[in-house]
């Protein structure tokens, strides 16, 4: 919710400090595909598609071994850096390939640690864990949806696990790949959970939408303020892009910054 | 004075490379120091001040997000409420948000209005991807709108069954609706990206819709 300011509220001097990090070295061919595929899964660009299938491709060349690399690298992760982690599953997702089973069922099934924040706008370590999960469930019910029996019976088990998101995941999951599996569903599904039988997906353009966004503005706003500089090339290529008042320039300290 | 540290951070992964090659912009830092009222007392001291390009301090992936709420949407310059969310988020965060100031904080808040101002803590800076970041800032925007949470949360939510802060319902058009129809606009229509950063914003989104609304909606991304 929205908090007024503590008279305990942090001042301005607050200070950062770095250090040098180790990087977890994993030498092997195994690990540099893992790079290679992380960073394509994260380049725009015009040939950001080919290089995607051609690193795509090298990671799936030896499918179980980069499987259990895959599992490696993120058990090795920092826990809350969940950006990278959250990228080591979706790329065993995109596997596509029965080798990625044991790790996708056994990081679902891997008990989620218990709530650490204290306030909804805090971290919520038990979200994030929930979201790799969920990641790794649709990465199951893809492979279920081409026929794969240890997927399918892998999304079976994950019901059982008393999370709404694994449930309602691996509902729609199992549904996508058997849709007549409603009712062995339900007779796995403790009761208060049966709800999430009815949970459709659903086009964005069809949900309803905030009816008037002006109605929320603060009273007494001051009139639109400017709006942002308009980029004049492909946001791909930011050399290209930059303001030619700019040029080659790196950027300074933002003009204009207010002493308190 | 309280002082942080850094935690090792992964730029590929958290979208800070792909966004940040594109706030190394003068015209564009320039312009969201003023729009989003930054003070340099308040980002300087190691948060970023003094090297707005650099990937890994807070006003750099800062930036990144706020790129990510004004250049996403295809025809990025119609911002006009009658359009949808990806659109209009950036110009309804620019207009609520008084100032945008960092912290170091204890580890328990990545973000929070605080009256016309919304405060970032390094949770928000290292353990969010740019995209979470730019929904994050919608759903402190709508904070200063003057829409506080209204209900629990549901059982079994991951935020905490029968904790205060979930929104009644979708309809409620509270913070946690805003910031979930972002991450389902990112996911469907969201352009300058890549899928993997699409695919996430709808593993977030459907976190959200099921855990966040004291009433689930009965629909999902």
């Amino acid at each position: 919710m929205a908090k007024q300011k503590s008279s305990d509220s942090p001042g301005t001097d607050d200070a950062l400090g770095s250090r040098p990090h180790a990087v977890a070295a994993e030498p092997g061919r195994f690990a540099r595909r893992i790079d290679r595929y992380l960073a394509a899964l994260y380049l725009t660009g015009d040939d950001a598609g080919e290089l995607h299938d051609q690193a795509l491709a090298e990671l799936t060349r030896e499918p179980e071994e980069t499987g259990i690399a895959l599992a490696r690298a993120e058990g090795a992760c920092n826990r809350r850096d969940y950006p990278k982690r959250w990228a080591l599953v979706y790329a065993a997702t995109r596997l596509d390939h029965e080798a990625a089973v044991p790790y996708l069922r056994q990081l679902v099934l891997r008990p989620i640690p218990p709530r650490d924040r204290r306030d909804s706008h805090g971290l919520s370590a038990a979200r994030e864990e929930t979201i790799l999960r969920t990641t790794a469930i649709d990465g199951l019910g893809r492979l279920a949806s081409r026929g794969n029996k240890r997927a399918l019976d892998a999304l079976f088990e994950c019901l059982d696990i008393a999370s709404i998101s694994i449930r309602r995941a691996s509902i729609q999951a199992i549904l996508s790949a058997k849709p007549d599996y409603r009712k062995r569903i339900l007779e796995r599904l403790p009761a208060n959970f049966r709800y999430l039988l009815d949970v459709k997906r659903t086009e964005v353009s069809k949900v309803p939408q905030v009816k008037d966004p002006r109605k929320h503005l603060r009273e007494h706003r001051p009139a639109d303020k400017a709006a942002p500089p308009r980029f004049n090339a492909e946001p791909d290529k930011p050399k290209k892009s930059r303001s030619p008042k700019v040029g080659k320039k790196k950027p300074r300290s933002p003009k204009g910054g207010k002493k308190r | 004075m309280a002082t942080c540290t850094q935690p090792a951070t992964d730029n590929v992964t958290s979208g800070d490379n792909l966004y940040g090659a594109r706030t190394c912009w003068q015209e564009f830092v320039d312009w969201a120091w003023q729009a989003y009222g930054f003070q340099n007392s308040y980002w300087d001291d190691g948060f970023g001040y003094e090297d707005p390009c650099n990937r890994n301090l807070p006003l750099n992936r800062t930036m990144n997000a706020l790129w990510v709420l004004c250049y996403s949407a295809e025809d990025y310059n119609n911002d006009e409420y009658s359009n949808n969310c990806l659109h209009w988020a950036r110009r309804y965060s620019w207009n609520q948000i008084d100032s945008l100031r960092s912290f170091c904080g204890d580890g328990t808040l990545i973000g929070q209005a605080s009256g016309s101002n919304v405060d970032l803590y390094l949770g928000f800076w290292y353990e969010y991807n740019a995209v979470s970041r730019a929904a994050i800032l919608l759903h402190e925007a709508r904070h200063i709108g003057g829409k506080s949470h209204d209900a629990v949360f549901p059982a079994g939510s991951v935020y905490g069954e029968g904790d205060g802060g979930a929104d009644s319902t979708w309809g409620y058009e509270g913070a946690w609706m805003y910031e979930t129809l972002y991450l389902w606009w990112f996911f469907a229509d969201g352009r300058r990206t890549t899928q993997a950063l699409r695919d996430r914003a709808r593993q977030e989104g459907n976190v959200n819709i099921d855990n966040a609304f004291a009433t689930h909606p009965g629909f999902n991304i």
